[in-house]
C-alpha cells in the first residue's frame, strides 16, 4: 500500500493562509486546532507519514518536521503579537497597588494670601502695581508729606543702604510711582516685601509684606474707603466680620484711620490672639493728603483719593491661624507642608 | 505717656467716665490707650494707726513693743524699726492680712510678748524702694483711715500712644480737653494763685535771646529763701505712678507741671548765676557741658544753650547742667518758663542722642502761650511746698509773637472728602 507524499509546499500555504487571518486569541486558538489539534492539517500530514513507502518516508518526514517547527514558531509568534500574550510576556505589574506621588511644588502661605488679595480687589476693579524694595528718600518719605525734621520719621526705623537710599520701609512710594506716570482714575493694589529695623519677635519682622491700595478719582469718600474695607473683609473671612476704623495720624493721608477687623478665634467676645479686645488690628488708612497730590501734579481741588495698608502677614496669621510671624519667614518645610 | 486716671478726675469733677470708658473714649477719637492697670497694689486692711506707746521689749533690747490706735481698737505690736518713734502715724497691716510679697499677717507672740499685725515699710507695702525703715505718714492722717484712701492709692494709670500730630495731647490737661470735647464734662484748670513780694523780678534778672528762631519766648521768675526737702507723699506716689522719680519737692513740681501742662519748666539755683542774667544763644563748636546726668558732652553750633551770660547752665529745651542743679543746699530758685523751636530741639536732641520728657515735647510742638500759665502754676505749688518770697513780676522776653495758622475750613469739602452731608449746626457743635 502506497501512498502519494503530502504536497507539503501547499499544505504550508493553506496554514499560512489561515495564520494570517487571526488577530484575537480566540481566532489564533481556533487556526491552533485546525493546524495542529488531533484532526488539524499538520497532524494528518504526521499521522499519514507512516503510511509512505520506506524510501521517501525519512525525506518527507524531515521536511514535514520542519513544516511542523515552522507552524509552530508562526502561530507561538502570532500569540505573543495578540494582547493576551503580550500581557503575560511582560514583567508581572499590579495596577491596583497605590502609585508614588510625584513630590509637587506649592505656594507659600503668604503668596497664597497675596494671590487671594489680588482676587479680590482684581474683582473690585483695582490693578495690581510694582515698586522697587530699593528706593529714595524722596519716594519713600519726602514725596509722602514726611519731610527731613518731621516726627513721623521716628515711625519707622530705616534701612539705609547709602545716603539718600534705603530699603523701602512700606509699599506707599508705589502711589508715587504710580500716579507720576498715569493720571486719574487710578485704581491699584501693590503687594509687596517692606523692611523695618525691628527685633524679630512673635509679632515682629525685619522684613514683611504688605499691600498698598491706592483710589483716586473725582468725589472719592471715606465713605468709599469703609465700603471697599469692608467688601474686602467679608470676602476673605466671610460675612459676620464687623470692621471698626479708629482715627489716628498718618503724615500721607487726612483724615487717616486705623482699621480693625473683628476677632474671629473667639468671634468678638474676647480671647489671648485679640489681646481680649475682640479686635485684630489690620493697618492704616486714610484720604490720600493734598500735600501727596501736589508732589505728583494732581490738582487735590478736582481729584480726592483713598489710600490704605494692609498686612499681608497679619491676615496670613489670621486665615491660617498662625501665632508666631517668625514661622511665616523660617521656610521650615515641616511648617510650610501645612498649606 | 503715661496718664493718672484721678489726676483725670481733678481736672474734669464732673467726669462720669470710668476708667474703661475713659479708655474706649480716647482710643475712638485717636488717642490709642494701649493698657490700663492699678496704680499701686491695694492690700485691704492695711490702715493709719497713731502710736501711743513704744518701751522695748523685755527680752530682746532692739525689739519695741508698740500700743498703736487705729481709730475703733488699740492693737500692741511688736516691732525692729530703728526709726520707730512714738506719736507717728504709721501704716499697720492688721492680723489675717497679706501683703503685696505674699506675708501673711497673723497674731503671734515674739518672746513671749503678744503681737498683732505688722508695721509696714513702703517696700514692703508695694509702693517704694525704702525697706529697713518703717514708713511715717504725714500727722494729718486720722487713725483707722484705710491706708489706699489716706495715700489716693486707689488709681488707674493709662498708657497711651500719642500721635505726633497731637502734642497738644501729651498732658493731663491735654487729654482732659479731648475728653471734654468728647462730651466727658467740663474742665476746671487748677489753681495758679499766690503772693508776690519784695523787689521786681526784672530788677534781680535781665534776659536776652541771640537766637530768636531756636528760642522765640523765655519768661523768668526768681523765688527766694525756699526749702527744699522731699515732696509730700502723695506728690511723689503719683509722679511715681507715672514713672518719674520723686526728687525733691522743687525738681518735682517741674515735672508735676510737665505732666500737667504738657509745658516743660526748668528749676535753676540762681545763686550759679554769677551775672545775674540769662543769655540764650547758639553753643561754639567744640564747646563742652556737662548735663545733669553727669555726662560730659561736646556740642555743635546748632546747639541751643541757656548761659548765665558767659557760662552755660542748661541744653535749651533739652537738659540741665550739673552744676546748677537744685540741690539740698538751693536757697534761691530762677524759674524758667520757654518756648524753643521744635527743629532746633529735634537737631540737638538727634546729635546727643539725648532724649528727655522736655525735649519730647519741645521737638513735636509745645505752645508758647502757654508759658506763662505753667510758671504761674509751677510758682504756685512751690509757694505752697518749699516756701519762699516769690519776686514781683514776671520777665517775658518775647520780642516777636509766634504766629498761629489760621485754618478754613469749607463745609462743601467736608462733605466731599467725608461722603456724608454734616448739617452746619452739628459741625458747629463738634468744633465747640
Ligand atoms: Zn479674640
Amino acid at each position: 500500500m502506497t501512498t502519494q507524499p503530502p504536497d507539503l509546499k501547499e499544505i504550508e500555504k493553506e496554514a499560512q493562509d489561515l495564520l494570517g487571518e487571526c488577530d484575537t486569541p480566540r481566532k489564533l486558538e481556533e487556526v491552533r486546532v485546525k493546524l495542529l489539534g488531533r484532526k488539524g492539517l499538520i497532524t494528518g500530514v504526521m499521522r499519514e507519514l507512516g503510511r509512505l513507502p520506506a524510501e521517501v518516508r525519512p525525506a518527507v518526514g524531515k521536511e514535514a518536521n520542519l513544516l511542523r517547527e515552522r507552524i509552530e514558531a508562526a502561530l507561538a509568534e502570532k500569540k505573543r503579537l495578540t494582547s493576551e500574550e503580550k500581557e503575560v510576556s511582560e514583567p508581572l505589574f499590579d495596577y491596583t497597588l497605590p502609585g508614588r506621588t510625584p513630590w509637587l511644588g506649592r505656594s507659600h502661605p503668604i503668596t497664597q494670601t497675596i494671590i487671594e488679595i489680588e482676587d479680590i480687589f482684581r474683582g473690585m476693579g483695582f490693578e495690581v502695581a510694582e515698586g522697587p524694595h530699593i528706593e529714595t528718600d524722596y519716594y519713600n518719605f519726602d514725596a509722602l508729606n514726611t519731610p527731613e525734621d518731621h516726627p513721623a520719621r521716628d515711625l519707622s526705623d530705616t534701612f539705609y543702604v547709602d545716603k539718600g537710599i534705603l530699603l523701602r520701609t512700606h509699599t506707599s512710594p508705589v502711589q508715587i510711582r504710580v500716579m507720576e506716570k498715569k493720571s486719574p482714575p487710578v485704581r491699584i493694589i501693590a503687594p509687596g516685601l517692606c523692611f523695618r529695623r525691628d527685633t524679630p519677635d512673635a509679632s515682629h519682622v525685619p522684613n514683611f509684606f504688605q499691600t498698598e491700595g491706592l483710589y483716586v478719582d473725582r468725589e472719592v469718600s471715606v465713605t468709599d474707603l469703609k465700603g471697599v474695607i469692608t467688601a474686602f473683609a467679608r470676602e476673605l473671612f466671610g460675612p459676620k466680620i464687623k470692621v471698626r476704623f479708629r482715627p489716628h495720624f498718618f503724615p500721607f493721608t487726612e483724615p487717616s484711620v486705623e482699621y480693625d477687623f473683628s476677632c474671629m478665634i473667639c468671634e468678638g467676645s474676647g480671647c489671648p490672639v485679640c489681646k481680649r479686645t475682640g479686635w485684630v488690628e489690620i493697618s492704616g488708612a486714610g484720604m490720600v493728603d493734598p500735600e501727596v497730590f501736589k508732589a505728583v501734579g494732581y490738582d487735590p481741588e478736582i481729584y480726592t483719593g483713598y489710600a490704605f495698608g494692609m498686612g499681608v502677614d497679619r491676615i496670613a496669621m489670621i486665615k491660617y491661624r498662625i501665632n508666631d510671624i517668625r514661622l511665616l519667614y523660617e521656610n521650615d518645610l515641616r511648617f510650610l507642608r501645612q498649606f | 505717656m503715661k496718664l493718672s486716671y484721678n489726676w483725670l478726675k481733678e481736672l474734669i469733677p464732673n467726669l462720669s467716665w470710668n476708667p474703661e470708658q475713659v479708655a474706649e473714649k480716647l482710643t475712638m477719637s485717636g488717642t490709642e490707650v494701649e493698657s490700663l492697670h492699678p496704680a499701686w497694689p491695694e492690700p485691704e486692711g492695711i490702715v493709719v494707726g497713731h502710736v501711743k506707746e513704744v518701751k522695748t521689749h523685755p527680752e530682746a533690747k532692739n525689739l519695741k513693743v508698740c500700743q498703736v490706735n487705729i481709730g475703733q481698737k488699740r492693737l500692741q505690736t511688736v516691732c525692729g524699726a530703728s526709726n520707730l518713734e512714738r506719736g507717728q502715724r504709721v501704716a499697720l497691716a492688721l492680723p489675717g492680712v497679706k501683703l503685696p510679697d505674699g506675708l501673711e499677717m497673723k497674731e503671734a507672740e515674739i518672746k513671749g510678748t503678744k503681737s498683732a499685725g505688722m508695721i509696714c515699710s513702703e517696700k514692703e507695702l508695694g509702693i517704694g524702694e525704702v525697706g529697713d525703715i518703717i514708713l511715717v505718714l504725714d500727722d494729718e492722717f486720722v487713725a483707722g483711715t484705710s491706708l489706699a484712701e489716706a495715700l489716693r492709692l486707689r488709681d488707674s494709670i493709662l498708657e497711651l500712644e500719642v500721635t505726633p500730630n497731637r502734642p497738644d495731647c501729651l498732658s493731663h490737661i491735654g487729654i482732659a480737653r479731648e475728653l471734654c470735647a468728647l462730651g466727658g464734662g467740663t474742665l476746671k484748670l487748677p489753681e495758679t494763685h499766690f503772693r508776690e513780694a519784695g523787689i521786681e523780678t526784672a530788677s534781680e534778672v535781665e534776659v536776652e535771646i541771640e537766637d530768636v528762631v531756636g528760642c522765640p519766648r523765655y519768661t523768668a521768675r526768681v523765688i527766694k529763701g525756699v526749702k527744699i526737702r522731699p515732696s509730700p507723699k502723695w506728690m511723689a506716689l503719683r509722679l511715681e505712678s507715672l514713672g518719674i522719680r520723686s526728687i525733691s519737692n522743687v525738681v518735682d513740681i517741674t515735672n508735676w507741671v510737665l505732666l500737667e501742662t504738657g509745658h516743660p519748666l526748668h528749676a535753676f539755683d540762681y545763686d550759679n548765676f554769677a551775672q545775674r542774667r540769662v543769655l540764650v544763644r547758639r553753643a561754639k563748636p567744640g564747646e563742652r557741658f556737662l548735663t545733669l546726668d553727669g555726662v560730659g558732652r561736646t556740642l555743635s553750633s546748632n546747639s541751643l544753650l541757656i548761659t548765665d551770660g558767659e557760662t552755660p547752665v542748661a541744653i535749651a529745651g533739652i537738659m540741665g547742667g550739673e552744676k546748677s542743679e537744685v540741690s539740698g543746699s538751693t536757697r534761691n530758685i530762677l524759674l524758667e518758663s520757654a518756648y524753643f523751636d521744635p527743629p532746633t530741639t529735634r537737631r540737638t536732641s538727634k546729635e546727643l542722642g539725648l532724649v528727655s520728657e522736655s525735649s519730647y515735647r519741645f521737638e513735636r510742638g509745645a505752645d508758647p502761650e502757654n508759658a506763662v500759665f505753667a510758671s504761674e502754676r509751677a510758682t504756685r505749688l512751690i509757694q505752697e511746698l518749699a516756701g519762699g518770697e516769690v519776686l514781683k513780676g514776671l520777665v517775658d522776653c518775647y520780642p516777636k509773637k509766634v504766629a498761629f495758622p489760621k485754618v478754613k475750613l469749607r463745609p462743601q469739602r467736608v462733605s466731599t472728602v467725608v461722603g456724608i452731608e454734616i448739617p452746619k449746626e452739628e459741625s458747629r457743635k463738634t468744633r465747640r
